[in-house]
This record gives structure tokens, sequence and C-alpha cells, in this order.
């Protein structure tokens, strides 16, 4: 959400994270303590040990700004825009298959080029300029279902553009053309 | 470097027709090499009769990269004693991880294709597999009991076992 990294959101209802012990000790996550008793602070303090990652937290505020600037819809609409067109351009290239069609999906595109690993695929739109991610995606059982050792994937986000997709397309005909 | 430059033809060539492809019958030595992040997937057995390599095969499911290495080093160190094979395992790991230099004195000769990879540090695991696969091999333990005790390799499996 184009935020800092290291730094994330919980989000829970106040009557469960009231009765959810803190994770970690340290400053402002405490109200007394004695030997006999400690009184942790109220929520969200109890979880805010310590000294807070100060500029990550700003830089996140500023994104949240940034992205209801924006609006979510729009930014949902123009992903998913981006998505059903990469998914029809990827279909009509012989020997491309797409993985994963589920109604609603995020904004992602995972596919193979037939004969040809996703690793070497993934070098090779590197060098067309063009980022994706390669390998299992930490879904291992998902992988063996559908027989493969790894899928490339192309995912789409408020910066992205047409044209992109366009660069995509071409990227993943130089690898075909590449392997002959 | 380009990686345009790493898949070159000989490389590819390698990756569609692999030499020695497949596995001994009776390998004296053999190893199972694997890169769970990818999931390249090789198996390396040889035949060693007076310190020398007399024998070797390789099989498996990887990568362009992977295979056209595995293809490439089994042609290499076929024939050769294993001290020199084991130099050039030491010398492929040296240039695909930047400590050593490809232009300088080494044993490498066509191998330098893969030079490249050390600017890819999510390729140097394909394309040194074969390599620490085969070096496995051969520091197999003379009796299978050791099967799959041995992992020379942080970070990968790799089972051996030898006779």
């Amino acid at each position: 959400m184009c935020g800092p990294t290291g730094i994330g959101i919980l989000y829970g209802k106040a009557s469960w994270l009231e009765k959810m012990q803190p994770y970690e000790g340290g400053g402002d996550m405490i109200l007394s303590v004695s030997f006999e008793k400690t009184t942790y602070n109220t929520i969200p303090y109890k979880f805010e040990a310590g000294t807070p990652p100060i500029a990550a937290a700003i830089g996140l505020g500023a994104a949240v700004d940034y992205l209801e600037s924006i609006g979510m819809d729009a930014v949902t609409a123009h992903e998913h825009s981006l998505t059903a067109q990469a998914t029809e351009a990827l279909s009509d290239i012989d020997g491309v298959r797409i993985y994963g069609g589920a109604p609603g999906k995020a904004a992602v595109v995972s596919f193979n080029i037939e004969g040809i690993h996703a690793h070497d695929v993934g070098t090779i739109l590197n060098d067309e300029g063009v980022a994706v991610r390669t390998g299992h995606h930490c879904a291992q059982p998902v992988m063996q279902r559908f027989g493969v050792p790894a899928t490339a994937r192309a995912s789409f986000y408020l910066y992205n553009t047409v044209e992109e997709i366009d660069q995509l397309v071409a990227a993943v005909r130089r690898v075909q053309q590449i392997f002959g | 470097m380009k990686t345009k430059q790493l898949y070159q033809e000989v490389i590819l060539d390698h990756n569609k027709k692999p030499r020695n492809w497949g596995h001994l019958d009776a390998p004296s030595h053999k190893a199972e090499g694997l890169n769970p992040l990818c999931g390249d997937h090789i198996w390396v057995s040889l035949n060693v009769a007076d310190s020398r390599v007399a024998e070797i095969a390789f099989e498996g499911e990887s990568c362009a990269i992977c295979k056209a290495s595995a293809s490439m080093m089994t042609s290499k160190v076929k024939g050769k004693s294993v001290d020199e094979a084991e130099q050039l395992v030491e010398e492929f790991r040296g240039m695909t991880t930047g400590s050593l230099d490809a232009s300088g004195s080494n044993h490498l000769g066509h191998l330098t294709v893969f030079e490249g990879v050390k600017d890819l540090p999510s390729r140097v695991k394909c394309a040194v597999l074969p390599w620490h696969t085969l070096h496995a091999a051969l520091h197999a333990e003379t009796s299978t009991s050791t099967e799959g005790d041995e992992d020379p390799v942080p970070g990968s499996g790799i089972a051996t076992s030898g006779r």
C-alpha cells in the first residue's frame, strides 16, 4: 500500500484485544509494576512496547492519506481492469498457460510458458524491464495440484499502466524467441 | 553483463540436448541435489575407478541454467581425476559467487559462459547445484549407512550415498 516496509496494522475488536496478553514487554505497555502486581496499559499501548518505529508510522500515515485521496474504489477498479486485460493478452499467446481464474481474485496473473522453467522466464523478463515474481509463491501444495515446479506471476497496482501490459506481452514473446 | 548473454547458444543447446542424461545402473558414487526454494532437483551418479571419473550421468527436473550447468559439468569432468574434478568444483563456485575472476588463470574453459549468474543472486544456486551435488557424491562415505546424513551445503538438501 505504498508505505514503508517493516510496519503494519493490527485490527481487532476491543473486547478481544483487551483479553489478549501482550507478547513483549517494554516502555509504555504497563501502567504500574510492583513485586505483587503488574497492571498493563490500555489498548493499543499494551501491544506497543518500547520505542515505536516513528519514521515508519509517519510514512504509513502519509500512504493512507495518499490512497484515500485517490479512493480505494478507484484503486480496485484500476487493478481489476489491468488484470482482465493482461489475462486476455497473455491468453492469446500460444504456449502460455494461466493458473487461477477465480472471480474477484487479487490483481495477479500466474502463468507458465510451455517447455520453459519459470525461473528462466523471470530472468529474461527482468532483462526486458519487466519485474515478476517466480517460484512456488509460498504455495507448494498449489504447485503440486497443477503439476508444475513453479510459475511466473505478474501483479498490478495503481501505478501500473496498459502500456506495461504490452511490454509484458512483448517480453513473453521474447522469451519464446530465445528458447526457440 | 546483461543476462541475455547468459542465455547463450551453448547454454540453450545443452538445455535442449543435455549430455550424459540418465543414471548409471551401479554407480560407485551418487548424490541427490535439491534447491527447495526454486524446485531444482537433480541426481548425479558416477563411477570412480583408479581415482578418475570413468563414467558420470545426471537426471532430474530443473530450469535451463541448472540443466545446462549439469550437462556441461558432466562433459567436463568425465575422464578427469577426482582431484581435478574437485578443483573444478571450487573454481566454478568461485566464479559464480564472484570470488574468482573468470578472465584469470583457471581450468573452466567453456564453463565461463556461466559467469553472468554472479550478478543474479537468485540464479547462482541454479548454476551451482550440479556442482554441489557432484562434490557431495565424491565425498560420500564408502558405506550406504550414511545416506541422507551428510548435508555439506547449508540451505540446500543434498543426500549422498557411495559404496
